[in-house]
């Protein structure tokens, strides 16, 4: 009995620590062709996120410190172990403190390296951080307050699509994802487009191996703010699919029409905007 | 046999601190303190194991307690009166007269034949014993080094050396009896002893800012010893009892003892530095390090939370405790955001603490079973990390010359073990699977349901806190592959630096691993008068973790994956290339200064071609966090939801409008 749910568990996180990559690498390859379609532009092949991942994977060791490598790794494991834990339905609030953990850790392997392109993203990430952990904290609570459970097999097996009950809060997570994905206006510390003044601010020391390590651990990352979406619509699995194709054409959108903005904004915008249509969320719940 | 070990525990510091006073000598100094630790850490241990349930009362103990109490008291408080005629401070001399002549008034209508034991423990006595016995007596020891190389300090002109030691010693008894006591009068008493020992160690050091903000602690905690001694007198008038316990049974929902609890929590919000009273705590860091480590970590402001959640039984559900659990839940935000604004290191840690009190406030006024667990949580596992991190900071500010945390970058260079020790302190504050993050967790699943304001307020600061601390931790190791490689550190520190260090890191580890075990052993005894026990402990011997209604904390796989991390990080970023698998030469990398870096390191090439050196600071948010600006709003809210309180609670035990 022991034994055979420790296997089950260990197969769960097998699968998930295979897939995940596999299906936020399409997601990001999609991503690509669609925004180079709408900039007129014909984009890399569909696989190309998987191309650069293997390329950077078999590169030389090379580190700027040892301390940037071991947090580094530190932020893949949190998001992996974040990730993992959601789909063995564990306590999702202690899923997103080690999904913040992550992120605390790969700030830390940015500041251990004297650079100031590092260090000034290294402080916009945490900036980002500040701006959509409450967001996050708030859409978890109404989940709470909806299935009276933290648990994630409880949340997940509530009978109603949760997308009634928390119109808004699919919203809140809408910010949440765009400062996750690092689109516009919101691409304030890692942007991969030249508008910003720091083009991959975080990342500047990261070469090889180690930059690799941080991509995945973003992926992971990425793939763990889809799947709380998808929990919007648990009770079907379409219903879920067709969650995350609206998310997918959104964020294209937001980021296609949305130029550069301060991280004043972003912080500003995504908190009164953010946190007024949780509460918003939360009174009706209550009231009602 | 517990009667001997409670002499020890709260007598013997007495006894010793006297000693130390008269010893001339640096080596019979160092055996009183040595002694004392020795003494306190197994006597504290045996009265954990023993000592749930234990009462003392007035006919067990040979002398007449009920006249050393007053004894004690008048003599505490002339003293404090004292310092204030000497530096002609209007609010200490006020308040401590005012305590006199109120304390004259109270001895006059005590029944000489009170029966109140003055000891009764229970497992919330026994959590805060073990943090002032234990923590208290490794900082204790921490400070022998210390204070030797702080009386070398050319500049200062401190107070002989004994005095420090006896007034610490001092300290470390008299928060044994505080919060072994049931006697609320002895509480009382204990609670100014505190007060005044604080006032001795804020201003050791004989500089004008050292006597200024000693003064500061003395006249704001005397308005709390005052708050606390009418909120005595009150309860006594209408109770005619000095036992804590029975005063907690009979003031819950008792709607004309709304005032003297409101006065009890005055009291506990001062002690604690809580907004608007917090200045006398940033103010105490201009104390040598152990100082500011003892205070923020397990005595002094553990006093005002430790009240709180006693008392909490007696205001629940009531209007103090919506009050108590806002304005914890707004401290916890608006200290959060007052850290982000400084780069002064003791100012963080200060800030810090301020910030955690506010949430443990908060769990005592939510005063479910569940926010109390997470309140003694928070108590037991802040106490361990920061004293870690405030001797670590002194450690690194004795060697540094600063304690401003720009100052700190790459000190793992110059100091690797101080860095590790501090590195570890700061991840146990705010990572999973450590103490500190549990307590939060489970105080969120405990606010989640009940309150949106406390929820808003904490979600934000939560965030808040992961601002400062991950910064911090970041500078500290910040260093090019050549400096981490190659550690420059040469000088190494005494043992008695290194062991307290080494022994509260292992603490805050080892506990947070057995945290299971502790909540049954220690803190679900405590919960039970708030409802059902919020946790079960879930899985194997040790315990796999905490499973509650709403939700579970994963402690031991958490461990796990965290040890595989940890080591195989250490192997990934392992610079030798031996320890790769294909023997491949590791490249070291230089930081990219757009091309245009020198051979120096750290440096680009600037106008003229000179090489100009390449430096970043932290963003501190000048515009928003500074003291001058967002904190005096604080202030302000926190003053008003107190007057407020205050207002209510008047109201509430007269009501004077139906009087009129």
């Amino acid at each position: 009995m022991m034994l055979s749910s420790v296997i089950h568990a260990l197969l769960i996180a097998l699968a998930v620590i295979v897939l995940a990559p596999l299906a936020v690498g399409l997601y990001q390859g999609l991503d690509r062709k669609l925004t180079a379609a709408c900039q007129g532009r014909k984009g890399p092949p569909l696989a190309q996120p998987f191309y650069d991942m293997l390329k950077l994977l078999t590169k030389q060791r090379a580190l700027a410190s040892p301390w940037q490598s071991f947090f580094a790794t530190l932020y893949l494991f949190a998001s992996i172990t974040a990730l993992v834990l959601f789909y063995l339905g564990a306590d999702l609030l202690m899923i997103f403190f080690i999904s913040a953990a992550g992120a605390v850790c790969f700030v830390i392997s940015a500041i251990a390296v004297p650079s100031p392109y590092g260090h000034i993203g290294a402080q916009r990430e945490l900036l980002q951080v500040l701006a959509y952990e409450p967001l996050l904290f708030l859409v978890i609570v109404g989940f709470y307050l909806v299935t009276g459970s933290f648990m994630l097999d409880t949340i997940a097996a509530y009978p109603a699509p949760l997308l009634l009950t928390l119109p808004l809060m699919a919203i809140v997570l809408g910010y949440v994802l765009t400062i996750k994905l690092r689109k516009s206006p919101f691409d304030i510390s890692a942007c991969h487009h030249g508008h910003q003044e720091i083009v991959r601010g975080v990342q500047t020391e990261f070469a090889g191996r180690t930059l690799a390590v941080t991509e995945l651990a973003h992926w992971y990352e990425i793939a763990l703010v889809l799947s709380i979406l998808m929990l919007f619509w648990a009770t079907s699995l379409w219903g879920a699919l067709l969650l995350l194709a609206a998310a997918f054409v959104l964020e294209i959108i937001v980021d296609n029409v949305c130029a550069r903005t301060s991280w004043s904004f972003m912080l500003i915008n995504s908190w009164i905007t953010g946190l007024t249509l949780a509460v918003i969320n939360i009174l009706w719940l209550q009231v009602g | 046999m517990l009667t001997i070990t409670t002499a020890i525990l709260i007598l013997l510091p007495f006894v010793l601190a006297g000693l130390c006073l008269l010893s001339g000598k640096d080596r019979a100094l160092n055996l009183w303190v040595y002694l004392c630790s020795v003494a306190l850490i197994p006597a504290s241990m045996v009265f954990a194991a023993r000592g749930n349930g234990f009462v003392l009362s007035t006919f067990d103990v040979p002398f007449n307690s009920g006249l050393c109490l007053a004894i004690v008291d008048f003599l505490v408080l002339i003293v404090i009166a004292s310092v204030g005629l000497k530096h002609k401070h209007p609010p200490i001399i006020c308040f401590s007269f005012m305590q006199i002549g109120l304390l004259f008034y109270l001895d006059n209508i005590l029944n000489p034949l009170d029966l109140s034991p003055f000891i009764h423990a229970d497992t919330l006595s026994i959590v805060m014993l073990m943090i002032v016995s234990v923590i208290g007596s490794l900082i204790c020891l921490f400070a022998i080094p210390y204070m030797k190389k702080h009386e070398k300090h050319v500049l200062l002109v401190t107070r002989p050396k004994r005095f420090f030691f006896a007034v610490m010693l001092l300290f470390l008894g008299s928060m044994n009896g505080l919060v072994l006591t049931n006697n609320i009068l002895f509480l009382y008493t204990f609670f100014e002893i505190t007060s005044l020992c604080s006032f001795w160690l804020i201003g050791f050091d004989r500089t004008f800012a050292a006597t200024k903000n000693a003064l500061k602690a003395l006249w704001m905690n005397s308005l709390g010893g005052l708050a606390l001694l009418i909120a005595v007198t009150l309860f006594y008038t209408h109770l005619e009892t000095l036992d804590m316990r029975e005063i907690i049974t009979m003031s819950f929902g008792n709607a004309s003892l709304m005032l003297p609890l409101c006065m009890l929590i005055l009291a506990a919000f001062i002690k604690s530095a809580q907004p608007p009273f917090q200045s006398w705590l940033l103010g105490a860091m201009v104390a040598p390090t152990p100082v500011s480590a003892l205070l923020h970590s397990s005595t002094m402001v553990k006093v005002g939370v430790y009240m709180a959640i006693r008392f909490a039984p007696a205001y629940m559900d009531s209007f103090l405790s919506v009050s108590v659990a806002l304005l914890g839940a707004f401290v916890f935000l608006s200290a959060a955001l007052s850290a982000i604004g400084q780069s002064n290191g003791k100012k963080i840690l200060a800030y810090s603490t301020i910030s955690n009190l506010g949430l443990i406030f908060a769990c005592a006024g939510i005063g479910t079973s569940e926010a109390i667990t997470a309140g003694i949580f928070l108590i037991i596992f802040h106490a361990v990390s920061k004293a870690l991190l405030f001797l670590c900071t002194g450690t690194v500010e004795q060697k540094i010359g600063s304690r401003d945390i720009e100052n700190m970058r790459g000190v793992y260079r110059l100091m690797p073990f101080t860095a590790m020790m501090m590195l570890i302190g700061i991840m146990t504050m705010i990572l999973p699977p450590f103490g500190m993050l549990m307590g939060k967790w489970i105080a969120l699943e405990a606010v989640a349901a009940i309150n949106l304001p406390v929820i808003l307020l904490l979600a934000i600061g939560s965030s808040a806190t992961l601002l400062y601390w991950a910064r911090w931790a970041g500078l500290l190791l910040s260093g090019s592959a050549e400096d981490v490689i190659k550690p420059t550190s040469t000088a190494g520190l005494p043992l008695l630096t290194k062991a307290p260090l080494a022994l509260l890191c292992a603490g805050a580890l080892i506990l947070s691993f057995f945290a299971p075990l502790l909540f049954k052993i220690a803190i679900a005894p405590a919960t039970e008068m708030f409802g059902l026990t919020p946790f079960a402990v879930t899985g194997l011997g040790l315990g796999l973790g905490l499973a509650g209604y709403q939700g579970a904390f994963w402690i031991a796989p958490l461990f796990v994956v965290v040890i595989v991390a940890v080591w195989l990080a250490a192997r990934l970023a392992n610079p030798n290339p031996s320890a790769a698998r294909d023997k491949k030469p590791v490249k070291h990398l230089k930081p990219f200064m757009c091309g245009i870096e020198t051979d120096k390191q750290g440096t680009f090439l600037g106008p003229m071609n000179k090489p100009a050196l390449a430096s970043v600071f932290n963003y501190y948010f000048m515009g928003f966090c500074t003291e001058e600006t967002s904190v005096k709003v604080f202030n302000t809210i926190a003053l008003i939801v107190l007057v407020f309180m205050l207002g209510v609670s008047i109201e509430n035990s007269y009501s004077l409008g139906e009087i009129w």
